[in-house]
């Protein structure tokens, strides 16, 4: 899309009339604009944006604000909070269990004749169990950790992918025609997230190949295996030389390893940006 | 009579707000706070134009401000005013809402929140800059013919395409992208005074 058609369709563009493929060509062209020319589309933008200044102000209730403040803290301090409540709770546990304790005076004493051995052999027996639920507690807890840490990144990638400035492009192939791939591509951040479904796993002596398609060049994105059930996620941060003139992506299947260029034409899974 | 605005005061209010949301950006959530008290009715009043319902309108303000919270840092004053950036999120969690089908994912609210009264009211500095910017696009959006009107209110309010405009209008495409086209520049002509301020960039 050239300038001019750029310029054209702004008025539009900014107040959401276009459809989604004509608005994803828009913004694939003020990503190569000039400073000047994406401030000049960015202005039709404002006067889009002061629409909502004409509406009646309503006030939410009063809660919102409490429950707001509640998911933010929340998120911002999962991990601590957890840890602080579930050491509070066994606390209050022990206080609780120490209040319900009563002194206890025998009436008569109990004398009970227990062999020298049973008591050595109980005394083993509850070291191992101690260090047993020791060493399955540390191990919960490393657990517990990697659980955490993978839920962190797995909330960015969903906060990136419903982000404002994210595109969504789906990719197919000829040479696998029930393949298909989901890029979510964060325009701000240059990176993509790619979902690939249903592409069989490649012979052992191959491997699949990514390849950003630039007027003058095929540059080499990634090289990647899928699974047995044909998935597999890849994320890629955008190279400079490749963000120039970017005009399509293509995968293609490679000797091991993968190739400087593609050496078939056979497409596995492509699309224009 | 195009009615009277401080775009000096104007332009004062953007560099506060741009301010806020740099301190949201370094996790400051007492910025946060004035952020929200400054600016929740418009957000609010906007979510609730293209949803028509309290309930999914408060769930999408609470998804609006936890959205500023995380990307307060990812705001760039040169691609907009920091108004513009806000109800540029509001307008698009509210019709990704809309689009999903809300209507049939309605869930009672806590009993908490019911019948709870409103939240207070914007102090009378924020009601002055807020009435006179109101007054302000109310007048522009006034010098737009009727039929220029409905379709950029279709279109922003409602998420249509303007092939869906033509349909539900039963219009040829061309006379709606044409409405639209005129409508937005009899719209940027008249706003004009307040772009300038709103863009954050004058």
């Amino acid at each position: 899309m050239n300038w001019d058609e750029v310029k054209e369709l702004a008025p539009l563009y900014a107040i959401g009339a276009l459809d989604a493929e004509t608005s994803r060509a828009v913004e694939a062209s003020l990503r190569q604009a000039t400073p000047d020319q994406q401030r000049a589309i960015a202005e039709w933008c404002d006067v889009a944006a002061l629409m909502p200044h004409a509406l009646p102000q309503e006030s939410p209730p009063a809660s919102l604000k409490a429950r707001l403040f509640d998911r933010i803290s929340v998120e911002s301090q999962e991990t601590p909070i957890e840890t602080a409540t579930a050491e509070s709770e066994a606390e209050q546990d022990a206080e609780r269990v120490a209040r319900k304790v009563l002194p206890f005076t025998p009436k008569r004493r109990i004398e009970l004749k227990i062999p020298r051995w049973s008591l050595a052999a109980a005394t083993i027996l509850m070291t191992l169990t101690c260090s047993y639920l020791l060493w399955q507690n540390i191990h919960l807890k490393l657990q517990n950790s990697a659980m955490t840490g993978e839920l962190g990144a797995l909330k960015r990638e969903v906060d990136d992918i419903v982000s404002p400035t994210t595109r969504i492009i789906a990719m197919a192939g000829d040479a696998a025609p029930q393949a298909n791939a989901r890029i979510a591509w964060d325009t701000k951040t240059q990176q993509w997230f790619i979902y690939i479904f249903d592409l069989p796993a490649p012979p052992s002596d191959k491997d699949y190949q990514l390849w950003y398609v630039t007027k003058d060049a095929k540059i080499s994105a990634a090289v990647f295996r899928t699974d047995a059930q044909g998935r597999t996620v890849l994320r890629l941060a955008l190279p400079p030389k490749a963000l120039a003139g970017l005009a399509a992506t293509a995968v293609t299947l490679e000797p091991k390893g993968g190739s400087p260029q593609p050496t078939g034409d056979k497409f596995y899974l492509k699309a224009a940006l | 009579m195009q009615p009277a605005i401080d775009t000096a005061e104007t332009r004062a209010r953007d560099r506060e707000l741009i301010s806020l949301v740099q301190q949201v950006a370094t996790g400051d959530q007492s910025a946060l706070a004035t952020l929200y008290d400054t600016t929740n009715r418009l957000i609010y009043g906007l979510v609730l134009r293209v949803l028509g319902d309290a309930n999914s309108a408060e769930e999408v303000l609470l998804d609006v401000y936890t959205q500023v919270w995380r990307q307060a840092a990812s705001y760039d004053t040169n691609r907009g005013a920091p108004l513009a950036w806000l109800t540029t999120i509001a307008r698009s969690r509210a019709i990704d809402r809309l689009r999903s089908g809300w209507q049939d994912q309605r869930r009672k609210e806590p009993l908490d929140v019911l019948g709870d009264a409103p939240g207070g009211e914007a102090s009378p500095e924020e009601m002055t800059v807020a009435s006179e910017r109101q007054r302000f696009v109310r007048h522009a959006l006034n010098l737009l013919s009727p039929e220029q009107r409905e379709v950029i209110e279709l279109a922003y309010y409602s998420g249509l395409s303007h092939s869906e405009i033509a349909a539900k209008l039963n219009q040829p495409l061309g006379t709606v992208k044409t409405r639209t086209r005129l409508g937005m520049m009899k719209l940027r002509e008249a706003l004009a005074p307040i772009l300038g301020g709103s863009s954050g960039r004058g």
